[in-house]
């Protein structure tokens, strides 16, 4: 009997591995970004995605952002109403000037 | 451009040798790279004060190491560098005081956008799920205004989604170096990561891909 739950709980994983939702495949399809899934994980995810256009869009869309934000750093960096106050600058030639003494 | 090369050979005179670089005033670092600085170390910390103190750090960490920056890269770029180093030391410091993981990250923010029971539990709600966007998204990176949009969107992630998010697809931090230094599983980077796309897409999708051009 404890054997047969057991088998019921494995199957019923595989099974959810091997056709993940969607909620599931938006995070599997981010996970991708940062390493390569397991075969079974992977298998799941292709599969889905050959019949959902809508999980489709959504890894094509994080995708673009993932390789819009690694070319362009000085746009993400850019604050333009953000700048060093006259103090804090002078401060810092202060400091400089007490240190190359 | 080529003309001018022929006419003036001057013009093509090597760029001026390390010794001017090692010996340019430290003062003129404040000027010429300290907004550039203090921008770089706001959108990691979001902090003004901190972000400034990290900022004088760099410089007087810079004044020191000033022999062996021989001019191999830009200044700009040198002093960026140190000032990266000093923030996820900063990280690294913080992550032994306080646990960087907060369980409301866990909430999901698009679980208004899946199917909440059923057959079809987890399926994005169709009307709800991503739209099209235009055939060339590439062709708003020249934009300012699209840049625009994309950091007021990322300015509403919360603090610590925003920290690893940018350590990680930014500054390209490894994963596991992240985590070591934010004392985090990889599970939780992950999570966290995933959270910073999704709420970045769908804000993207609401300000900018969703607006008639």
């Amino acid at each position: 009997m404890k054997f047969l739950k057991r088998l019921a709980a494995a199957l019923k994983s595989a099974c959810r591995t091997l056709s993940p939702n969607c909620r599931e495949v938006s995070r599997l399809q981010s996970e991708a970004l940062d390493h390569s899934l397991s075969a079974p994980k992977r298998t799941g995810m292709r599969m889905h995605l050959l019949l959902c256009r809508w999980c489709r869009r959504y890894g094509k869309q994080i995708h673009f952002l993932h390789e819009a934000v690694r070319g362009h750093p000085d746009e993400v960096n850019e604050l333009p109403q953000q700048t060093l106050s006259p103090e804090a600058r002078e401060r810092f030639k202060q400091s400089l000037r007490d240190r190359a003494k | 451009m080529n003309d001018n090369l022929k006419s003036n050979p001057a013009a093509l005179s090597p760029a001026p040798p390390a010794e001017s670089v090692r010996l340019s005033d430290p003062e003129r670092w404040v000027e010429e790279h300290g907004d550039y600085l203090f921008k770089f170390a706001l959108v990691r910390l979001r902090d003004a004060t901190k972000a400034e103190d990290m900022v004088q750090e760099t410089f007087l960490a810079a004044l020191k190491a000033r022999q062996s920056f021989a001019g191999r890269s830009a200044e700009k770029s040198w002093l960026a560098a140190i000032l990266k180093h000093k923030i996820l030391d900063h990280y690294r410091k913080a992550g032994r005081e306080t646990a960087f993981t907060d369980l409301d990250f866990y909430c999901d923010e698009e679980s208004d956008r899946f199917i909440p029971d059923g057959l079809f539990k987890g399926s994005w709600i169709h009307e709800l799920g991503p739209l099209e966007w235009s055939s060339d998204p590439g062709a708003n990176l020249d934009s300012q205004a699209f840049w625009e949009t994309f950091r007021h969107c990322s300015e509403k992630l919360p603090k610590n989604i925003s920290t690893v998010f940018t350590m990680r697809e930014v500054d390209g931090v490894e994963s596991k170096e992240i985590c070591a230094l934010l004392n985090i599983t990889e599970n939780n980077l992950w999570v966290m990561l995933h959270r910073a796309r999704m709420a970045l897409r769908r804000c993207l999708e609401t300000n900018w891909f969703g607006k008639p051009i």
